[in-house]
């Protein structure tokens, strides 16, 4: 398999709108899920401190 | 009608002769018409015939452990909708009506008969089941990679060559009788999400679904939106909606 089609990171967010009292979230790539209001804001947190983790990572590997 | 009118119209991968589709007719042994929303045949039902769509629309489906469906095929007019069941002889889905539908019954023993004394025949029918997996894999495509508008403009753009192949769509527009609430479970979304789609949709003039009635505005933004190649579905040249949009790249 070529490095282009090695599966990668996502880059590019995804994109988060409300509609009807319920949170719809588009990308990246094939993502596409709703969510209640509680299970988005946990599942931004939990994003959140993945991030801020992750970046602890990047940053101790050089 | 005849049962087997529809049966492979217009298709690329096999073409039925007037003898062999009136071969088939003759190995019906019932036709029988079942209300919207009725269950066919369970997951695991043990199957003794196959079912010829003559008209309306059914879905293969299996619900997750919680009762939430996820519709892994979608049935027109000229399709055998189980005929896959023949060799397989369990089946490892369910099959429902989602409008009420007329359907023939054509019994597995005639199919073996005919199929034992022709070969080419065989194979024909062979073709028709391998156009079911050539769709299942475009469906894998269609939720692992597509986001909602993706998946809602590749389910209206593969549906708008399908029943263009039977002449149940111009290319610009077919009659789509199904709620916003099936569409959810073949694209793998809520009805929250389609209906923002479909409204987006809308309101971007690329197509609209209303009253049971697809009218699309703009093929072509339709298709780019869906990544769509309608090369899977193996349709013959000047079929409405068989020619894809320029795309950029190709996943095929």
């Amino acid at each position: 398999m070529d490095e282009a089609r090695t599966p990668a990171p996502f880059e590019k967010g995804g994109q988060a709108v409300a509609e009807q009292g319920i949170v719809l979230l588009d990308g990246p790539d094939g993502i596409a899920i709703s969510m209640t209001a509680d299970a988005a804001e946990e599942t931004g947190s939990s994003l959140l401190e993945a991030a801020r983790t992750a970046r602890a990572q990047s940053t101790a590997r050089g | 009608m005849r049962s087997m009118e529809l049966f492979l119209r217009n298709r690329t991968i096999a073409q039925l002769s007037e003898d062999e589709r009136a071969m088939l007719e003759r190995a019906v042994t019932e036709r029988r018409r079942l209300p919207a929303r009725s269950t066919l045949l369970e997951r695991g039902d043990a199957l003794r015939q196959s079912t010829m769509l003559i008209n309306g629309f059914m879905i293969r489906y299996i619900d997750d452990l919680e009762g939430r469906r996820q519709v892994v095929a979608f049935h027109v007019p000229g399709d055998f909708v189980d005929l896959h069941g023949y060799p397989l002889e369990v089946l490892d889905h369910s099959i429902a009506t989602l409008t009420e539908v007329e359907i023939a019954n054509v019994p597995h023993s005639a199919l073996k008969q005919l199929t034992d004394r022709d070969a080419e025949f065989a194979r024909k029918l062979w073709a028709s089941t391998l156009l079911d997996a050539a769709m299942h894999r475009e469906w894998l495509f269609r939720l692992g990679r597509l986001d909602a508008g993706g998946r809602v403009a590749h389910f209206l753009a593969e549906t708008n060559v399908r029943l263009g192949a039977i002449g149940r769509s111009d290319g610009s527009g077919f009659d789509l009788p199904i709620t916003q609430t099936d569409l959810s479970e073949i694209t793998g979304l809520t009805s929250i999400h389609v209906n923002r789609v479909l409204r987006m949709m809308r309101e971007e003039r690329i197509c609209t679904f209303r009253s049971s009635r697809v009218e699309i505005a703009d093929l072509e933004r339709l298709e780019r939106i869906a990544q769509f190649d309608p090369t899977y579905l193996y349709v013959k040249a000047g079929v409405p909606g068989s020619q894809a949009a320029t795309m950029e790249t190709s996943h095929g």
